[in-house]
Parts: structure tokens; C-alpha cells; sequence
């Protein structure tokens, strides 16, 4: 499954709503409810998912959809 | 030596008011006066129960601006665990790598001078506190 799609499934799973289609501009400040326990489990899931570990600057500054598929693809990991 | 159990947080909107409430229902004693965490951006005070039993702190916001408004908007209560550890480093590396995030490595804290403390979070939400047991070199 393409990646953007994964994360995509992976917000839709922490957030619990299945309707979320994500930009890369989307940020936190468009999605309700994405607080500091939310990015945590967001990390934490998509960690799991992609088999990477993000670094503790990433864990804090990362905000928005399109920045975690960076950080994703950066590392090269799963599916393309 | 393995990590213990040292405090349970309770996030609260006034101290003063949470610490009588706790020495009325439970005999828990006050045994600090109320602490500023300006790293933490926390008030806290620490009150005892029985011997051998872990501490209570009583956490509030030290202004709208504190780390903890946005958690005491959505209601007062169980915030965070707080283990001692021998170990601080290592422990963060291992419980990094048994599935939590690193929150805030290593910093000190004010309620425990010349020892520092770091956060997590794992899949369960619930902060844990890492305190070291003595202080640093």
C-alpha cells in the first residue's frame, strides 16, 4: 500500500474517524483534537507500521500530515 | 535495581484546596511546601499516606500559559506515574525501545534538587516520570 495512504489509514485510526482525507498542509491546527497525547500516539503508530523510530526533535516538532510523510520517506522504509 | 514506584501525579486547579481534601479523606500528611517547576511550568506540593506507601503530588498550571492549562481544561485527576529509577539514562533507552515515546529527556527538577527527571508516554496515555534516586554527578 502506498505510504501516503498508510498514514493516511494511521490519522483516520488515532483520530477514529474514518471520513479524514489528509494533505500534506494539513496540520494540527485542522484536525480537532490533535493535542501532545494524540502525536504521541500518532509516533507511536506509525512507528509500528513503517518499522522507523522517529528522533525526539521529530517526536515534538513534527505538525503537520505532510512532514511525517517526509519523515517517512526519508528513511525509505515499507512500501513506496 | 529495578525502577519503583514513587508518586502518583494528580493534576488539580488549586493546591491548597486539593491538599486539605487529601488530608481529610485519606490522612495523607503534607511533607513539602508548594514547589514552582518553572521548567514544568507546574506548582506541586508532596503528601504521604501510610509507611512504605508511594507519595501523592498535587500538580497545578503555574499560569495560562503552563503546559498543563490545556490538560486541566479537559478536567482534574490522574496525570502521571512517577517511578524512582538508578538508572535514568538507560531506563529512558529501554523504555523507548519497549514502545513509549521520550517526551523530555533528562532536566532538572525543582522539587528533587541535584536529581533530574524525564517524561514518556506510551499506546496506554498515561505520562510516566522517570525521577533519579540520587542526585547527579
Amino acid at each position: 500500500m502506498h505510504r501516503r495512504l498508510m498514514l493516511q489509514n494511521l490519522f483516520r485510526e488515532v483520530f477514529d474517524d474514518e471520513s479524514l482525507v489528509l494533505a500534506p498542509e494539513t496540520s494540527r491546527a485542522d484536525i480537532e483534537g490533535w493535542d501532545s497525547v494524540a502525536q504521541v500516539q500518532l509516533v507511536l503508530a506509525i512507528e509500528e507500521a513503517f518499522g522507523i523510530q522517529f528522533t525526539e526533535t521529530e517526536v515534538s516538532g513534527i505538525s503537520a500530515f505532510g512532514e511525517f510523510l517526509d519523515a517517512i520517506q526519508k528513511r525509505g522504509s515499507l512500501a513506496a | 535495581m529495578k525502577p519503583s514506584l514513587h508518586h502518583l501525579g494528580i493534576l488539580v486547579a488549586d493546591i491548597a484546596q486539593a491538599a486539605q481534601t487529601y488530608q481529610a479523606r485519606y490522612h495523607h500528611a503534607v511533607v513539602t511546601d508548594v514547589i514552582h517547576d518553572p521548567v514544568q511550568t507546574a506548582y506541586v506540593q508532596f503528601l504521604k499516606g501510610a509507611e512504605g506507601e508511594p507519595l501523592i503530588e498535587l500538580v497545578s498550571p503555574d499560569g495560562p500559559e503552563s503546559k498543563l492549562a490545556n490538560a486541566l481544561k479537559k478536567g482534574a485527576g490522574l496525570h502521571h506515574l512517577c517511578y524512582n529509577t538508578d538508572e535514568l539514562e538507560a531506563d529512558c533507552r529501554r523504555l523507548r525501545a519497549s514502545g513509549m515515546v521520550l517526551l523530555q529527556s533528562p532536566v532538572p527538577a525543582a522539587a528533587f534538587p541535584g536529581r533530574r527527571i524525564a517524561w514518556l508516554m506510551g499506546r496506554d496515555r498515561i505520562p510516566v516520570e522517570l525521577v533519579e534516586s540520587t542526585a547527579s554527578r
